[in-house]
């Protein structure tokens, strides 16, 4: 994986020196809020409802065991005890004081992290698939490419002020893993004329007018990469609207201005932007790519784990859930599921975070990712090693066997932390989570995403259920949307009618469950497929039934 | 601010630690909601926020209603009962209580 290099040590650290001159500052009234508000948001410093929060930087979700126990220790010595992982693979601290933020940053340096674009109308952090390099069905590991990426945004002078924020995303597998279409810019990587190349969605993004990204450019080679992004990214930088923050994000100008006058427009940005490129950037790509080697992936004997399976039927039904299939036989990539049940998603405690740190110095190579869902991961580990691994996570809450069963639902702060938040959603994803546990392997794979307001963090457009938690003349109300997905063939989830309440929400969905379990035509059928071959009517009528026979 | 109805408090976010507070009787910042000062007239609780909501102390000042009972007061909305009872069932109130900083 990639590590900093002088340049990188000495720009976080200068960028660190800069934050504490101007926390300095502002504690000692040299600056006013307003002023130094926009700097602190440049470091990743919000306030939130009970406390700041400090948003880190995880690119593209990958992690060492080193910088995972630096988080740790930050989580113990600086908050309380825990961290956050979110749906753009970062970390969040929901509890620093404002006065510790610097030492935290340089906390951070000291293991090449920071939390640069992690707020403010930038570049965020590159995302992509969790099991990246590790994965059956990728053309090649997407990560040097979102790595490239990463060094193409950060500071770049032009992008610093854009109308909105701006997220990329990047996949390589046969089935998306990073719902590149919910993103302002979608990266896929296929196979071109002449090695990878890369089909571009523009236009995606959720929040309140949630668009499905399209393909605008098709298998650009790797040296017209960065020369599209900078082009597209140019032309929304003049054209995007910046009177109105609601209609500032790309897709709002993708879809006023017409997908071909906008490839016109990139395509005339993109003559002058060409001349800018030397090919200097595809040297410094070689030298990242030699960063991400591939392990060398020694025979184990799999007795002893194939012992285990039939010996344990907890083992087994971990390995059958959290276990995804390895590119390398005799290995596997271990989700380590943040969704005990009761628990709020995506939260680790440090214990948690040092215990993963071990397992993944121990047993897997010294990785750990961090995904979309809210849980981590590690990518690769030799199924010898899967009681051993099981047994340790277990020790510490770790091993829920739930892999995208209903309890592993994704869910956002909400208003439980969150200053822009309508409702909670912390505590629906608790109660539904406890009260499907003893039904969701009957019910199978449902993905359930909980957003406590219409920014649509919590990814509600794009879940199988989609829960929007809003206020409601000052009562929590939540909307129900159904048939959402992400992928190649993202769709947006339909809203079902009006909001429940709390209690009338979990009500509605016993009835809509339960109206799945008679409706499937069997077993196997999953809950999407059921909602895809009879349209959402039937699920509709169930969550209403009560409220129609009164 | 207009729709803002009497009783409220003035609460705000401490600059140092990011804490929720509320303004007491003696213009002074506190995490407790029962050691506010509830002001029955709006007026006279903007002219106390104008002037105890000093950047150096605090961010973000601003006007809750409230309920008062028996001498408790309550927040009516539940924005404001999340503020002070800090977040769900998962972090314990201890720990919350545990970490405040003093003032």
């Amino acid at each position: 994986m990639y590590r900093y290099n002088a340049f990188d040590r000495d720009f976080v650290r200068e960028r660190v020196a800069q934050y504490r001159d101007q926390v300095d500052r502002r504690l000692s009234g040299a600056l006013t809020e307003d002023e130094f508000k926009p700097l602190r948001l440049m470091n990743g410093v919000y306030l939130q409802l009970h406390a700041y929060m400090l948003r880190v930087a995880i690119p593209y979700g990958t992690l060492s065991s080193w910088q995972l126990r630096g988080l740790a220790d930050i989580a113990e010595r600086w908050d309380h005890g825990y961290g956050h992982f979110t749906t753009r693979q970062n970390i969040q601290f929901n509890w620093p004081r404002l006065v510790d933020t610097p030492d935290i940053l340089d906390a951070l340096a000291d293991i090449d992290m920071h939390a640069i674009q992690t707020s403010g109308n930038t570049i965020r952090n590159v995302t992509t698939d969790q099991f990246a390099g590790a994965a059956l069905d990728e053309i090649a590991d997407p990560r040097p490419y979102a790595e490239w990426i990463r060094q193409w945004s950060t500071d770049h002078p032009e992008f610093q002020f854009l109308p909105r924020k701006f997220k990329i995303a990047i996949s390589a597998g046969a089935e998306d893993r990073a719902a590149i279409r919910a993103h302002d810019i979608g990266l896929r990587m296929v196979r071109g004329e002449e090695g990878p190349a890369f089909d571009i969605y523009v236009g995606g993004g959720l929040g309140r007018t949630p668009v499905v990204g399209v393909r605008v450019f098709d298998a650009i080679p790797v040296d017209a990469l960065l020369p599209h992004l900078e082009a597209i990214v140019s032309v929304y930088n003049l054209s995007g609207r910046r009177d109105n923050k609601y209609k500032a994000r790309i897709k709002i100008l993708l879809q006023l201005m017409g997908i071909s006058e906008f490839k016109k427009q990139v395509s005339e940005a993109l003559q002058h932007i060409n001349e800018t490129f030397n090919g200097s950037e595809l040297r410094s790509l070689d030298d990242v790519i030699q960063q991400f080697t591939v392990p060398s992936f020694p025979w184990r004997c799999v007795d002893p784990y194939l012992d285990a399976i039939d010996a344990d039927p907890a083992f087994r039904q971990w390995v059958e859930r959290n276990v995804t299939p390895h590119r390398q036989e005799g290995y596997g990539s271990v989700t380590v599921s943040l969704k005990a049940h009761g628990q709020a998603p995506g939260d680790a405690s440090a214990t948690q975070m040092r215990r993963v740190a071990a397992l993944a110095e121990a047993f897997g190579f010294d990785e750990i990712r961090v995904s979309h869902q809210q849980n981590l991961v590690l990518p690769h580990v030799a199924q010898a090693d899967l009681p051993a691994i099981y047994r340790e996570l277990a020790e510490v809450g770790l091993a829920t066997p739930n892999i995208g069963l209903i309890s592993d639902l994704i869910a956002c702060p909400g208003m439980d932390y969150c200053a822009l938040a309508t409702a909670r959603s912390i505590p629906i994803g608790q109660a539904i989570a406890n009260r499907y546990a003893s039904l969701e392997a009957t019910l199978g794979p449902i993905s359930i995403k909980i957003s406590g307001c219409i920014n649509a963090c919590g990814h509600h457009h794009i879940g199988d259920v989609g829960i929007l938690g809003l206020d409601k003349a000052g009562v929590e109300n939540y909307q129900v949307t159904l048939g959402g997905r992400p992928g190649l063939d993202a769709a947006l989830g339909e809203k079902m009618g009006p909001g429940f309440s709390e209690s009338e929400l979990m009500l509605a969905l016993d009835r809509m469950f339960s109206a799945y379990l008679t409706l499937r035509e069997n077993p196997s059928e999953l809950f999407t497929d059921t909602v895809r071959r009879l349209g959402v009517s039937p699920f509709r009528d169930a969550l209403y039934e009560v409220a129609r026979a009164a | 601010m207009s729709r803002v109805k009497a009783p409220v408090v003035v609460t705000a976010n401490c600059l140092f630690s990011g804490q929720v507070v509320y303004l007491d009787a003696g213009d002074d910042w506190t995490h407790s909601l029962q050691s506010a000062v509830c002001f029955d007239v709006i007026e006279a609780a903007t002219d106390a926020m104008a002037s105890a909501g000093d950047e150096a102390m605090v961010i973000g000042a601003y006007l809750v209603p409230v309920t008062e009972n028996a001498g408790a007061i309550s927040p009516t909305h539940y924005r404001e009962a999340i503020r002070l009872e800090g977040p769900g069932a998962y972090i314990p109130n201890l720990i919350r209580s545990a970490k405040l900083v003093p003032l």
